[in-house]
């Protein structure tokens, strides 16, 4: 899922931002807070707000807390939020403070992550299809293996492989969708 | 904005350049270059597997005796 979002996002021709790329002194919320008010759009997929193996089982309170600071972010300027579940009427169990938003439904599914940002967005000229943005999904993935098998990296939700896979789906995005291609200009 | 909607978001402003993106990134050229032709070594693969396929499919079949 993690790849088909960004291989999605890239395809709309956004920049995606995680807070796995976030390093240095400043706590961690402080960080959160400015990455988030920096982005125009932030997706927060709750899908894996779910127990853990580990004992104590704990779910991780991370994604939807990070909503919340989107949320609430607004009145600091224009703020587009998202919000992603893989089924119906469990963001209503496990957030009721969000009735009456409509979650995007992805059925855990990475061409239901592609299905519903094409759902949720749209641009004035460029706009991919849905095999464009398989394409550039497949791409992604298979950059995620060499990057995994060639470096020896253990996860991909480190700063450096995010930083890679996001120049992948752009580049990616930009041999696959024709109204991505050249250089410049002010492509909508 | 919440979402309470079918409607689509329009996505306004421009978008980045490769350039521009590596160099906000911090991605160097080299390996924005190395990306690149590891992606169409992809495209290449793909083009030679769908040639084969309908090779195969074109090609007779061949029975025994």
């Amino acid at each position: 899922l993690y790849l088909a979002f960004i291989a999605g996002l890239s395809a709309f021709g956004l920049s995606p931002r995680a807070t796995i790329e976030l390093t240095g002194s400043q706590r961690r919320l402080d960080r959160i807070i400015r990455l988030l008010r920096s982005c125009g759009y932030s997706f927060h997929d709750l899908s894996r707000v779910a127990l853990d193996r580990t004992p104590p089982a704990t779910p991780r309170f991370n994604m939807p807390f990070e909503l919340g600071l989107a949320v609430a972010s607004k009145p600091h300027g224009r703020h587009d939020w998202f919000v992603f579940e893989a089924q119906r009427h469990r963001l209503t169990k496990s957030l009721s403070d969000l009735n009456g938003t409509d979650p995007h439904i992805h059925e855990g599914h990475p061409d239901g992550v592609l299905r519903a940002l094409s759902n949720a967005l749209v641009r004035r000229r460029h706009r991919p299809t849905a095999a464009q943005l398989r394409a550039v999904y497949e791409d992604v993935c298979h950059t995620a293996q060499t990057i995994r098998s060639k470096f020896r990296i253990d996860s991909l939700f480190e700063a450096r492989a995010f930083d890679e896979l996001i120049m992948a789906g752009r580049l990616s995005a930009e041999t696959s969708i024709p109204s991505l291609r050249g250089r410049g200009g002010n492509r909508r | 904005m919440g979402h309470t909607h079918t409607r689509r978001t329009v996505l306004t402003g421009r978008i980045p350049t490769v350039e521009e993106l590596a160099k906000r990134r911090g991605v160097s050229r080299r390996r924005v270059e190395w990306l690149r032709q590891l992606i169409e070594s992809f495209h290449e693969r793909d083009a030679r597997r769908r040639r084969i396929a309908r090779m195969r499919k074109k090609a007779p079949l061949k029975r025994g005796r």
